[in-house]
């Protein structure tokens, strides 16, 4: 009995390993900020959006089956919050959470704890039945559709009378019955806890067994026969205990996939309430593309930086059609990174399910996502900043697979430019010979260059304005790569200097 | 080699460390010679393992300190490391040793019991575990040892003795009683009530399994495996209460409680003493073969010597320091072994050479090998022809609480003279840094004095000393020096070579490395006149 709200067929695993890059996708596309809109607070919506957004769904139909139940969601808000708090409900149905901490393992805690939260959840199972009967009439999405015929097959009236006369059977009221053999030292053993048969019940006898029978009494001050009683009691319950504590794990574990799954789409929906709320445009992105139009964006944002900053930045468009490569290039604070972060963020949200801030957005549904950013500061100083960087390719190599996209800003930008260009240019060249989709932010005017050398079959170039000639406003332009940077504006504004209106003088570096 | 003529079975076998007829006090060596040859920690791990001696048993411990002066004595123990070298009758012997025992704690905890029908069940698992252990060794000694090439007179004895054991009608009676016996103990189901502080046994009538409905009713809810939560226990400590099931269990089945009465009154000392001896002596062979594993598994050859209780001829090649060697090999660095000889009339090694050099560590190795190779053990090295000494005297520097130098000197006075009055003809003598705290002249006149007793009493000798011209002080005295690095002398060999001493060997090749020799000076000053 599964929920299967977010795929399908297959489970989501809230605890599902960081797939290879996570850390520094998720450092440099500054997700956090998403996240955080996303959980509101609460930091398990938190956990189930990071990972719903880290592994990508990698066609086109999973992609429309969140799609769909997300917007089941929107529509009926109220309905997903309620069966959200059942969860919840369900989850907190074991009061007193530190008492197991004090059971020592005792077999018989155990049991005596498995028992008593299992009928509290009874009617919370029940209300689930109700709510399932409820759901069907108002949700049109496969996927929701699907959980509530699961609930009404799988929790039936015969299913739910089964449930309440194993709890009560559980309570052992009657006291402990149970099949033994006896150890090689002569102690009990092989205990199997047993159901007394009708026909052996008898008038007068609270011991429904077989005869001939002997019994004896602990005494009442044989405090080391309770105590031995009780350790006795202790291993015979151990199946049973067992078998107890993992059903009230099966019971939590449905629950908690459930609470899983509705988090992730609560989660979208306060989203979408705070970026609308901030004028960011929403659509749900197709999730393939058309042949005429090709992948395009129109009026991209990226909701990370809408969230920081709480106002609606500038949206780009971007039309790549067909091509693998994207280049970005031009001035400095020019709004390059944070296009570059828009694009990764927006093929993430559109592979988690989501909508995506921006006017239209069509684009392939890659496989894994890479991100390799110039980092500010080299953390490890033992090793030089290339070494690091080449090294952090490196690792993004050992797990790159054609289909996958990568985004790259300012990779190589710690040696000089002529180095820095040729070992990009390698890496790019050998990325699209594998069919790995690249896009790239560089200063590199030598790499840009040579890059442009492919074709405008092959590459798409993007350009960010020089500011004082659009002031500051940051939507990229397309356009070819200028051999210049404007670095030295900034240090010029910065510093009241003029160094860019004059030549370099002779033997200055950079 | 082994000098024993294939199969030769005695009747009176009854240990596999002493051969039939063995009737000798035997002189122990120190405690602290065993220390000064960092030989105490194998005693150590043999008193650790074999427990503490049992009136009736062998104190391995003092085995490991007496050698043994007679050859056919080391033979008969060589030839039981030779076939407990092989796996196979190594995993049977061991094996045995490890049934045997349990089988006495078996019997060690029914004699503990106060409950009657535990006591009872106890003392038959013991008989079970011995007679298992028995046939065992019975079964697959014979063709183990044959499939070694295995000669141990030893080992066939004890063969034959258990042969005869296990034939016999004693033995077979236990061996059927006890298994029928078990064969009812397992069949026994019951059931048993517990409500409140009153507990029912009664007749098991195969009624349904609880956890199984449980389990069936919430498999529904199942997402993925799941936690076991079943608390893994040891066998039930056997309390009052389990006493006062098993006695009504008892109750249900009378026949078979009875049984296990009557058998165990019939059976009350069942374990055969000679092969309890076995298992216990084993121990010392096992021991000392494990000490010897990690070691051979880095390649350091050990061997079984030449032994010879007339000839003073040493030869050992590769041979090293066992317990260093443990240490070293511990921590992966390299073991340095070193060749030794003393040929016809040679007596007395003189060690010399700087300091680190791996001196102290030569002068224990000899001693080792003698007293090792005295045990009838393998020792460290290949093709060793040894003596058979009496015993290995040392004298090494103590650590002792004595401030003044007088004292010292005082105190390592006295303990040579010991030495010297306990030493015979046939004795080690190993001396390292005697005389330290002397002035120099009196060191070498002392040492020399010491020297010359030791070669009119014609004992074998090993002296460490940093005075090289005692290396030639007579005919038996050979020279040996711990060798230097001549491209590093900072780095140390460890290798001492027979060679004469030459005090200054070390001092230039030192200098060498500092390009402060006068042909280095010179060069050093001619670079820097052409660069400038």
């Amino acid at each position: 009995m599964k929920a299967h709200l977010l795929y399908r067929d297959a489970d989501f695993d809230v605890k599902s390993p960081d797939p290879p890059g996570a850390a520094d996708l998720e450092q440099d596309l500054e997700l956090g900020y998403l996240l955080d809109a996303m959980a509101d607070g609460d930091s398990f919506t938190g956990t189930v959006a990071r990972t719903a957004m880290l592994h990508p769904l990698l066609s086109p139909e999973a992609v429309r089956y969140r799609q769909e139940a997300l917007e089941d969601c929107a529509r009926n808000r109220d309905f997903v919050a309620r069966l959200y708090e059942l969860t919840e409900r369900a989850l907190d149905a074991e009061r007193g959470g530190l008492f197991f901490l004090l059971s020592n393992g005792r077999p018989e805690y155990l049991l005596r704890r498995a028992v008593g939260v299992l009928r509290n959840l009874l009617p919370i199972i029940d209300e689930l039945r109700q709510v399932a009967e409820a759901g069907s009439a108002l949700f049109r999405s496969v996927a929701f559709l699907g959980f509530f015929a699961t609930i009404r097959t799988e929790l039936d009236d015969a299913a739910f009378q089964g449930l309440r006369s194993a709890v009560r059977r559980l309570e052992l009221r009657g006291g402990l019955l149970m099949s033994a053999s006896l150890a090689p030292g002569g102690a009990v053993e092989g205990q199997v806890l047993r159901l007394p048969r009708d026909e052996n019940r008898r008038l007068l006898s609270r011991t429904a067994m077989k005869r001939p029978s002997f019994s004896f009494t602990i005494p009442d001050r044989d405090e080391a026969g309770f105590d031995a009683l009780a350790a006795l009691q202790d291993r015979s319950v151990n199946d049973v205990a067992n078998a107890a504590s993992q059903s009230l794990d099966h019971v939590r574990a449905f629950f908690a996939s459930l609470r899983a799954e509705l988090a992730f789409y609560l989660g979208c929906i306060r989203l979408g309430d705070r970026l609308s709320a901030i004028g960011v445009p929403l659509t749900m992105p197709a999730p393939e593309v058309v042949e005429a139009t090709g992948r395009r964006a129109v009026g991209l944002v990226d909701p990370c930086l809408a969230l920081r900053a709480g106002r609606l930045p500038v949206g780009n468009d971007v039309h790549p059609g067909a091509r693998r490569l994207l280049v970005v290039t031009g001035a400095n604070h020019g709004g390059k990174s944070t296009f570059l972060r828009s694009l990764g963020v927006g093929q993430l949200m559109m592979q988690a399910g989501m909508f995506v801030p921006a006017r239209e957005f069509a684009d392939l549904c890659v496989g894994a996502i890479f991100t390799h950013w110039a980092r500010e500061e080299d953390e490890e100083l033992l090793h030089g900043k290339l070494d690091e960087e080449l090294a952090r390719m490196g690792i993004i190599i050992d797990a790159i697979r054609p289909g996958d996209l990568l985004l790259s800003n300012e990779s190589f930008s710690s040696t000089n430019e002529s180095e820095g260009s040729e070992i990009a240019l390698q890496v790019v060249q050998a990325l699209l010979h594998s069919r790995v989709e690249v896009r790239l932010v560089t200063h590199l005017y030598s790499l840009a260059a040579a890059l442009q050398a492919l074709g405008t079959d092959h590459v798409a170039f993007l350009r960010a304005p020089r500011r004082t000639e659009a002031g500051h406003s940051y939507r990229l332009e397309e356009g070819p790569p200028l051999p210049t940077s404007w670095g030295i504006d900034l240090f010029d504004e910065r510093f009241g200097t003029h160094l860019g209106s004059s030549p370099p003088p002779p033997g200055a570096d950079g | 080699m082994l000098g024993v003529e294939g199969r030769q079975v005695t009747a009176e076998f009854r240990s596999i460390l002493f051969p039939p007829g063995f009737d000798r006090v035997i002189p122990v060596t120190t405690d602290d010679a065993l220390h000064d040859l960092a030989l105490d920690q194998i005693v150590d791990r043999l008193v650790a393992r074999a427990g503490r001696p049992d009136t009736a048993q062998v104190d391995l411990g003092s085995v490991f300190r007496s050698p043994l002066g007679v050859e056919r004595e080391v033979l008969y123990r060589q030839a039981v490391f030779v076939a407990l070298e092989s796996p196979t009758v190594r995993a049977i012997a061991a094996d045995f040793s490890e049934v045997l025992r349990t089988s006495g704690a078996y019997e060690a905890s029914a004699s503990a019991s106060h409950d009657g029908h535990q006591r009872t069940r106890l003392h038959l698992t013991a008989v079970q575990r011995y007679v298992s252990a028995v046939l065992k060794l019975a079964e697959e000694l014979p063709a183990a040892l044959h499939a070694a090439g295995a000669g141990s007179e030893a080992l066939f004895g004890l063969l034959d003795h258990v042969q005869q054991l296990t034939a016999s009608a004693d033995f077979q009676r236990l061996q059927t009683e006890s298994a029928q016996l078990e064969v009812q103990w397992r069949a026994v189901r019951y059931n048993v009530w517990i409500r409140g502080s009153r507990v029912t046994v009664a007749p098991f009538d195969d009624e349904p399994d609880l956890s199984a409905e449980v389990e069936e009713a919430f498999a529904r809810f199942r997402q993925g495996a799941t936690r076991d939560y079943r608390v893994q226990y040891r066998e039930a400590d056997f309390d009052h209460v389990q006493g006062w099931v098993l006695e009504k269990v008892a109750h249900l089945f009378p026949d078979l409680f009875a049984a296990l009465e009557s058998f165990m009154a019939e059976s009350a000392s069942f374990v055969d003493p000679t092969v309890a001896r076995f298992s216990h002596e084993l121990r010392f062979y096992l021991t000392y073969l494990d000490y010897l594993q990690p070691l051979r598994s880095v390649g350091l050859a050990t061997c079984y010597p030449v032994v010879s209780a007339m000839s003073k001829v040493l030869h050992a090649t590769a041979t090293f320091d066992l317990a260093l060697a443990r240490t070293l090999v511990a921590k992966h660095f390299p073991v340095v072994p070193n060749d030794f000889t003393l040929r016809s009339a040679e007596r007395i090694l003189v060690i010399s050479g700087p300091n680190q050099g791996g001196k102290s560590t030569a002068a224990r190795t000899i001693g080792q090998l003698h007293h090792l190779a005295a045990l009838g053990c393998p020792v460290p090295g290949s093709g060793v022809r040894i003596f058979l000494p009496d015993r290995v005297l040392t004298q090494f520097e103590r650590e002792e609480q004595l401030d003044t130098l007088e004292g010292r000197l005082g105190s390592e006075v006295d303990r040579i003279h010991g030495l010297l009055e306990a030493a015979t003809p046939r004795s080690v003598i190993i001396l390292n840094e005697i005389f330290t705290s002397t002035a120099l002249e009196d060191a070498r006149v002392l040492t020399a004095e010491v020297l010359k007793r030791v070669s009119e009493l014609d004992a074998l000798c090993v002296c460490v000393t940093f005075i090289d011209e005692l290396s030639r002080l007579n005919e038996k005295t050979v020279s040996m020096v711990s060798a230097i690095d001549p491209t590093d002398p900072a780095v140390r060999t460890f290798k001492v070579e027979r060679r004469p001493a030459d005090g200054r060997a070390y001092a230039l090749a030192l200098a060498g490395k500092h390009e402060l020799t006068f042909a280095g000076i010179v060069h050093r000053l001619e670079q820097r006149e052409a660069r400038s």
